[in-house]
């Protein structure tokens, strides 16, 4: 049947920010249903509070709501827009509670809002634990009824503790309604039982647990598939966990195609998936399903299944290239199955399942090192903040590129170190899961273990470990042969060894390998992705390498440019840089370019096949760069590749490839060194006159600490060369400095320690700008509304800033002007200041795409990242600003009289991580970057775009209730006005000492509390800890004396601060947050906060 | 995992070249698709694929092993099997044998580390074809007269 045409417009609500288990590929899939929606007509309205994204983009919707993604903006959103549908099912577990909230309370009625994508009714037959298992029990099906693990449902402490009794140890508890598996985990004892049901009874909406036999170690195995109003079903993708049950898919290895079944296994699951996603009603869209079989019997059992487009449907449309969330917003609209072609070939419709002839080998990535005192086993509660795929022609060559693809030289298998430890003791140690189990169990069949030892002990499938012992045989080939002759170097790499994984097999260098190769002509070909296994003529454009013979590379005429994506998502590098690396290829094939993007995400819009003329899935290393170049190059003339818009993943390349030939476009590599490297960016600065702090580099304590006394403490101190500030430390004293020397593990005379002056009292100021060699365009300045001291990723800021004052904003100017030209900059530079008692001092500048690139283009309505993409293919910004790219006249850092005030805060994932004792882990923020995610508020002033912020982040500011103040001395004067008022609106207030008697001197009724320190033993008073914990306080201002991460972990203020965190209470750290909030809180409580579009504010 | 090199030859002269892993000898049949992930035991026993080579699409062929239950008649009725990469360690609690042993144990050839798309892709061109496995010679022109010579069916 056609389309829909009794509905004209959608509202779409996306994911919000991007949080562990719920990342891009909400982007990804809410991009694709945009753009399909729009091309069929539709008026589509979207409501998402996150501003990384590529779906905020003005271009993929009629009306792009930045806004938080609750009931009570989305229902803003809809009294003024009057869509005729939601679409909720693309936005992960937000988008779909907020729909079902919506629906609950009426408002969907009230305003004549019809769900598609999903009915509520499917959505709860889902996802409620207990009327999925008694659906499944009842399906009518030939080899009979699936069956379902034993199960109780309990809502209280008690009833959890009685199913235990009933089902015995271990039990696994998983909450109803909760995303990433926040809740849940397995129970060996009671002890265990109470910490886990009692965070999931708390994490999930409807205040319940489902108590679930165990099934650890049995094959997990997930179905993607998709269903229309006509009952055509049609299954996708099968996806095998490489770790059995027990960890969550979002952080197992898993392969693509299933490669374990038998036929009649593989028959019963898609007969069982079929029936399961008629029966729970799904009929406008796609379902993941998940089963566990019993390698010892071949019993299965069904888990769980998602009703909506999720992480693995992601994963699933990249392995197969069916792009589910098109078909399934086509599918909400009407169209049947049948009725959708099949992109690739026009032999095909979307009702017909892709045939893989390829296989994928999916790896997360993991940052455990941000969260040191974390417990690093993985379990059914997701940690992973990115991931990988690999794709390849047999097992081990995919498995060997996505090891590639995760930038992490402990992830590439050794094979040449003596190993110390027995066979027993590594086969101990990988019984359990944790990030790096494969290379242990590598290390375990080097030292002799069988493939049945390492199952019994991991019980990962042994196909999958004998295929690991059959890389170990070639490795060791490899490096005990008299000669690397042809034959074994072509073995060697279609088993996935990277060159110089071969190079250290054979004493080599890495040069001298690939030199070797080349010269022989052992090349990889390129292989599409096909959805048909070459069985149809096909117009694909999805790549992936393998060594194999035929290559599929097409001719071409026009110039192509590469662009080098960001790799697998971690904190301090996520979609952020995707953005800007989709928006380059947008403009540069609007410009006429054959646009060719690299990257090996699958999360991501980049490796979309729709995003970019073509698609290479490949792992960004100069080894498969390279290929891709001399391959493209065969094909047709290169214009230049592009390194810096992916972050520091391709930028890092840079030098290297230019080294090798390849013509890099933009700010040269020299000059990114000049911009990166200590001593290079400070003879730049001294040349423009311009000041930074002092510093010095030391390789010893004594060296640091001699710094230290000249430059004066405290001191920030860094290894050089990092990521999201890794490392980073303020450091107060000569002991503490001496400490963290002691513990920097690789300090050297390449490597040394960066020691910093640190300003405490600054004003942080971000800058992104555009500079073609003559012009400058400022997109945007920034000013960070957190204390100084805190990763300008994890702070909030706002845009334009809220207390600089023109002279500043010259200064910056011509500050940004002068480092543009020192450096050499050809496109985006990134720079942060601090302002110091009117010196504007400059702490770093990044000569590339910053994380900032989309929340300054979309809070100043210009397309920074379009524009550079532009400036490093040789236009100028003249040229840009007369072709309406940019403003004919001024710049971001003088905004129009009717832009937005914007606001940016960052989302924590704390509540992820808890030590094994099963305490929540250090949540304070420091100069080490640990957000994986970020919201945005827009509104006409500062106070309400801050409360937007706060909404969207998950810690709404309160409108009613108590305040807690501890202000430290320098502050004091600010906060008395900001508390006033807050008593004028209502609010209680409670004080520390010192900071009570200065507002009671002012007028302002204050009660004492006691700090922690204060309390004598004994003493039964509540300390203002104590009040925090148990909900009393709705609001915090602590500015702390010196300043964050401070001299000693006893700190007071350490304590208020980490309580705050984890009792979701917002927390104000700087005196122009307390002005933000207060004003923030009385736009709320005058009903005064509206919606508004991006479209719109462009317009005004 | 046997090093014996095997040779394919197709009727329009079009040369792969692999290694061996099923039956030492010659082969000669029309070629035949099969797009299964996992029912390659059921292929290669359906009477419909009597005298067929047949061509796998998917990368790893006998993940499973060989079973009691699974065959559709009591023996391999293909005259031939092409794949990419057959795996050597059958993994599956019905497994009673693996494939490779089965082929050898009836006399059936095969080769391996074949690009089967670069395969499929010749087959889809042409739209019907006759190959010629040998395990025994490396005479391209002999093999391609036998394979032309011929019928294609049942020998």
């Amino acid at each position: 049947m056609p389309r829909r045409t009794d509905i004209s417009s959608i509202l779409v609500i996306g994911s919000g920010p991007i949080v562990i288990g719920q990342a891009c590929e909400f982007d990804y899939s809410g991009t694709q249903a945009c753009r399909v929606l729009r091309d069929e007509g539709y008026r589509v309205v979207l409501v998402n509070s996150n501003p990384a994204t590529i779906m905020t983009d003005p271009d993929f919707a009629d009306a792009t709501y930045v806004e938080p993604i609750t009931p009570e903006f989305v229902e803003r959103v809809i009294a003024k827009e009057r869509p005729d549908a939601v679409l909720a099912t693309l936005g992960g577990q937000t988008a779909l509670n907020t729909a079902v909230a919506l629906h609950d309370s009426g408002v969907l009625a009230k305003y004549g809002v019809e769900l598609i994508g999903a009915s509520v009714e499917a959505i709860k037959r889902g996802e409620d634990r207990e009327e999925f298992k008694e659906i499944c029990l009842g399906l009518d099906i030939p080899g009979g009824a699936p069956e379902v693990a034993k199960s109780h449902i309990c809502n209280t402490m008690d009833e959890v503790l009685a199913a235990a009794a009933d089902l015995g140890y271990p039990v696994v508890v998983r909450p109803s309604f909760t995303m990433g598996g926040v809740g849940s985990g397995f129970a060996h004892d009671e002890a265990e039982l109470r910490q886990i049901a009692g965070a999931g009874l708390a994490a999930s909406p409807t205040t319940e647990v489902l108590i679930e036999e165990s099934i650890l170690g049995w094959k997990e195995i997930e179905l993607e598939l998709m269903r229309d109003k006509a009952d055509n079903v049609v299954v996708i993708c099968s996806i095998e966990n490489l770790d059995p049950m027990g960890v969550h898919t979002g952080d197992s290895i898993t392969i693509a195609p299933a490669m374990t079944l038998t036929e009649p296994e593989v028959q019963r699951v898609n007969d069982v998936g079929k029936a399961i996603i008629r029966a729970v009603g799904v009929d406008t869209g796609g379902c993941n399903i998940q089963f566990a079989i019993n390698p010892a019997d071949g019993r299965m059992i069904v888990i769980e299944m998602n009703p909506r487009v999720s992480r693995s449907s992601a994963l699933a449309s990249k392995a197969t290239g069916y792009p589910i969330a098109k078909i399934a917003a086509k599918v909400a609209v009407g169209y049947t199955l049948d009725e959708i072609p099949n992109d690739m070939t026009p032999e095909l419709t979307a009702a017909v399942s892709p045939v893989v002839d390829y296989l994928i080998v999916k790896i997360p990535r993991f940052a455990f090192e941000k969260f040191p005192a974390a417990d690093p086993y993985l379990t059914t509660h997701m940690k992973s903040v990115g991931e990988v795929m690999g794709i390849g022609r047999n097992f081990t060559e995919a498995l060997g590129k996505a090891l590639r693809s995760l930038e992490d030289p402990k992830a590439i298998f050794e094979f040449n170190v003596p190993i110390e430890e027995s066979v027993d003791e590594l086969l101990e140690l990988a019984s359990r899961p944790f990030d790096g189990r494969l290379q242990v169990v590598m290390k375990a069949l080097r030292a002799g273990a069988t493939v049945e030892q390492v199952f019994d002990a991991t019980k990962i499938d042994p196909w999958f470990l004998d295929q690991l012992e059959i890389l170990l045989t070639v490795a060791r080939e490899v490096r005990d042969a008299a000669e690397l002759t042809p034959q074994l170097l072509r073995q060697a790499k279609r088993h996935g060894l990277g060159d110089a994984q071969i190079a250290r097999l054979r004493n080599l260098t890495t040069d001298v390998v690939r030199g070797v190769r080349h010269a022989l002509g052992i090349r990889p070909v390129y292989k599409s992705v096909d959805t048909c296994a070459g069985q149809y003529p096909t117009e694909t454009n999805y790549l992936y390498s393998s060594y194999d013979e035929e290559t599929e590379v097409r001719p071409r005429t026009k110039e192509a440019v590469l662009i080098l994506g960001s790799g697998p998502n971690r904190i301090g590098q996520g979609i952020e840089f995707d953005y800007s690396c989709v928006h380059a290829t947008m403009a540069l094939r609007e410009a006429g370019y054959e646009t060719v993007m690299v990257n090996c995400n699958p999360e991501t819009v980049s490796t979309d096949y729709d995003t970019s003329d073509r698609l290479y899935f490949e792992p960004l290393t100069v080894e498969d760069v390279l290929e891709i170049y001399h391959a493209e190059l065969q094909a047709g003339p290169v214009a230049g590749v592009i390194c810096q818009l992916g972050g520091q993943t391709p930028l890092k390349l840079a030098q290297t490839l230019k080294d090798a030939g390849v013509p890099i476009v933009g700010t040269s590599p020299e000059a990114i060194n000049l911009a990166e490297e200590r001593g290079a960016f400070g003879r730049v600065l001294a040349r423009a006159g311009l000041p930074a702090p002092k510093h010095g580099m030391a390789t010893t304590a004594d060296e640091a600490k001699a710094i230290a006394r000249e430059i004066g403490y405290p001191v920030l101190v860094r290894p050089s060369y990092v990521l999201g500030g890794r490392g980073m430390q303020i450091v107060y004293n000569d002991e503490a400095l001496e400490t963290y020397i002691a513990k920097a593990t690789e300090v050297s005379d390449d490597q040394p320690v960066l020691v910093d002056r640190f300003l405490d009292d600054a004003v942080e100021i971000d800058v992104d700008a555009l500079f073609d060699g003559t012009d400058l365009y400022i997109g945007g300045v920034m000013e960070h509304i957190e204390e100084a001291g805190v990763h300008s990723g994890d702070s909030a800021c706002a845009l334009p800033p809220i207390t600089l004052g023109d002279a500043v904003i010259e200064q910056i100017r011509t500050s940004t002007q002068a480092i543009a030209e020192g450096v050499g900059v050809r496109g985006l530079l990134n720079i942060q200041y601090a302002l110091h008692q009117d010196t504007l001092y400059v702490l770093e500048a990044n000569p590339r795409a910053s994380r900032t690139v989309p929340f300054v283009s979309k809070a100043t309505d210009a397309s920074l990242a379009k524009a550079a993409a532009l400036i490093m293919m040789g236009r100028t910004i003249a040229e840009l600003r007369a072709a309406g790219m940019l403003r004919a006249n001024g710049d971001g850092s003088t905004p129009k009289h009717n832009a937005p005030v914007a606001v940016k805060e960052a989302v924590m994932p704390f509540n992820r991580f808890r030590t094994s004792a099963g305490a929540f882990v250090d949540t304070l923020l420091g100069p080490e970057m640990r957000s994986t995610g970020e919201v945005m508020g827009l509104s006409d002033n500062f106070g309400t775009a801050f409360a937007k912020s706060q909404d969207a982040g998950g810690g709404p500011l309160p409108t009613s209730g108590t305040v807690f103040v501890s202000i430290a001395d320098r502050d004091k004067r600010h906060a008395i006005w900001p508390i006033k008022r807050l008593v004028d609106l209502g609010f209680r207030v409670l004080a520390t000492t010192g900071t009570a008697s200065v507002l009671r001197r002012n007028g302002v009724a204050a009660e004492e509390v006691h700090k922690l320190s204060e309390l004598q033993e004994g003493e039964t008073a509540k300390s203002i800890v104590d009040l925090i914990k148990d909900g009393s306080i709705d609001l915090i201002f602590n500015t702390p004396e010196g300043s964050a991460s401070g001299a000693s972990t006893r700190e007071d203020g350490y304590l208020i601060r980490t309580a705050a965190v984890l009792a979701d209470v917002p927390l104000i750290t700087t005196a122009p947050g307390l002005a933000a909030a207060t004003q923030g809180i009385e736009a709320l409580q005058r009903g005064e906060v509206q919606v508004r579009s991006l479209q719109e504010w462009a317009q005004s | 995992m046997s090093p014996v090199p095997a040779l394919l030859v197709l009727e329009d002269g079009r040369v792969f070249r692999g290694r061996s892993f099923g039956a030492p000898g010659e082969a000669f049949g029309e070629l035949v698709l099969a797009t299964g992930s996992a029912d390659y035991q059921a292929v290669l026993t359906d009477p419909i694929n009597s005298g067929r080579v047949v061509l796998a699409t998917t990368t790893h062929v006998g993940n499973a092993g060989w079973n009691g239950e699974d065959s559709r008649s009591e023996r391999v009725q293909a005259a031939g099997l092409i794949v990419r990469d057959p795996a050597p360690r059958p993994s599956n609690f019905r497994s009673i044998s693996s494939l490779a042993e089965v082929l050898q144990e009836q006399g059936v050839v095969a080769i391996a580390d074949i690009d089967t798309r670069a395969l499929t892709h010749h087959l889809r061109a042409l739209g019907t074809v006759r190959v010629g496995i040998s395990t025994d010679t490396d005479d391209v022109a002999a093999l391609l007269a036998r394979v032309r010579n011929h019928s294609g069916k049942d020998a």
